[in-house]
């Protein structure tokens, strides 16, 4: 860090949304959606979603899965036939 | 204890992180300039595609039992690296990254070791296997020792000591192909062999090397992963042009063979170098007395491919030369020089488009008659036409679902 420069309340950057989005970012990951999400998601075709991996989701978490060896959106539940990707953080979306 | 953390065949893992329907199909990742099998999952080990094969050669095997092919994505294997180093880090203080996908940790007990081969495999995704010993060497067997099961080995002491007489010397970490054969020409053939045998005999023959594995072996630690681990400190290969010349061509064309020879010799005792060194001398009479100099590069990956090696020392010699000194002497030198064991990655080290370099070449040996420069392993670039999207360095390209 250059001299005289502190850090604290004195250094600031702009704004970046992944700050804001992201508490793990070694084990989060962004992923686009295609389709619309599960109903009552309202997440949309197009959505930036970020996925932390670090997350254990409850029953019903918004989450990636794999089903049948595709990557999914979903509604977390445990079953035999489904494996955890990860647990949806958040998401972006442009207009 | 020392313990080494792999990433189980790291780049396949990489690419089934995001395509998991390819989790249990064979696959393969070919990288390298002429498309060698660079990374294999356990089903392409079984149908026996070897590592480091050139991709035509197993061709028929890919096609008849539908193996997945991948061409290399360095740009997601080392964003996926990173991020196992830093949780590694967060995890157990220091880390030592050995190469993309291996780090040493020092720790006190194995106690640990569960917990972290879940975290990674939870967080990032990548299956780990940990090995762990009183000394590097062992830890590196280890990790290698349980990888088809558990993917957790701590062998100290008694388990230790009673695998010794089963393992092959030439399984070890830091025996090469050459040393293993001389070895075996001493009747040292297993691992018990080398611990029963006289220190004093072992120096005579196979030097401060054999003596370092020796200990590393019998559990004294001898390396410890904050130093280097070297074997012969430099190569060097230099000498007076036959007649003064200010052509750059002139003097480029000396250096390749420099490094050719240079390249040769590391090819030759299995080992490979991450520092490269240039030096340029003038003439002693004239003016030319104080121009001239040395500069040295650290490689991006140890190597002993000549085609990376000419290519830093072409760069750094351009550096040095200025038009209108008379130039007498060119030469190369390396250092940090190990035994290519300790760097799996050097087949392919940096996958990039060299064309500057290959047209180089190409002018060179246009102007001298086309043996002047002779390389090993010198291919066009393959297409990158099977290469995954970079999942998490490009927008563009992150995974859709």
């Amino acid at each position: 860090m250059a001299k005289g420069f502190t850090k604290g309340e004195d250094a600031h950057h702009p704004l970046d949304i992944r700050e804001y989005l992201v508490q793990n970012p070694e084990s989060t990951f962004f992923i686009q959606t295609e389709e619309d999400g599960p109903e009552g998601s309202d997440i949309h075709a197009g959505d930036m979603v970020a996925v932390d991996r670090s997350q254990t989701p409850k029953k019903g978490s918004l989450v990636i899965q794999v089903v049948e060896g595709e990557m999914e959106l979903g509604y977390w539940e445990e079953k035999e036939e489904v494996t955890l990707w990860g647990v949806v953080i958040g998401l972006v979306r442009k207009y | 204890m020392f313990v080494l953390l792999d990433c189980n065949n790291f780049f396949v893992s990489c690419e089934r992180l995001f395509r998991p329907d390819l989790v249990g199909r064979p696959t393969i990742v070919a990288g390298g300039g002429g498309g060698v099998v660079v990374a294999r999952s356990e089903e392409a080990k079984e149908l026996g595609i070897p590592m480091a094969a050139p991709y035509f050669q197993v061709e028929d095997i890919v096609k008849k039992h539908n193996v997945a092919v991948f061409s290399a994505n360095f740009e997601l294997y080392k964003d996926i690296s990173a991020r196992v180093m830093r949780t590694l880090e967060e995890e157990v203080g220091h880390v030592y990254q050995y190469s993309i996908d291996e780090a040493f940790m020092v720790l006190k007990d194995a106690k640990e070791l569960p917990r972290i081969k879940a975290l990674i495999e939870k967080h990032i995704g990548i299956p780990v296997s940990l090995g762990a010993g009183k000394t590097m060497t062992i830890a590196k067997y280890a990790s290698e020792y349980e990888k088809r099961g558990s993917g957790l080995c701590v062998l100290e002491g008694e388990k230790w000591q009673k695998l010794t007489p089963d393992i092959p010397l030439a399984a070890i970490w830091g025996i090469g192909g050459k040393t293993a054969r001389a070895m075996r020409e001493h009747e040292l053939v297993m691992v018990q062999d080398l611990l029963d045998a006289d220190p004093a005999r072992i120096e005579t023959l196979f030097g401060i090397h054999g003596t370092r594995v020796q200990k590393e072996l019998g559990e004294h630690p001898v390396y410890h992963p904050k130093d280097r681990l070297g074997m012969q400190k430099s190569i060097m290969s230099t000498r007076s042009l036959t007649k003064t010349t200010i052509d750059l061509s002139v003097l480029e064309s000396a250096l390749a063979h420099h490094v050719e020879q240079v390249a040769k010799e590391l090819r030759e005792m299995d080992a490979v170098c991450s520092v490269l060194n240039v030096s340029l001398g003038t003439s002693r009479f004239g003016d030319w007395a104080l121009r001239g100099g040395r500069k040295e590069v650290v490689l991006i990956a140890p190597t002993s491919d000549t085609r990376l090696m000419l290519k830093e020392a072409l760069h750094i010699l351009r550096e040095l030369y200025e038009p209108d000194v008379l130039y007498k002497k060119v030469g190369v030198s390396v250092s940090r020089i190990v035994p290519i064991e300790y760097t799996q990655h050097t087949l392919f080290a940096e996958e990039e488009t060299d064309n500057t370099l290959m047209s180089t070449l190409d002018s060179i040996n246009e102007r001298f008659g086309v043996d002047t420069l002779t390389i090993g392993r010198v291919a066009k670039q393959k297409e990158q036409k099977n290469r995954s999207p970079r999942y998490t360095t490009r927008w563009a390209e992150v995974k859709r679902v």
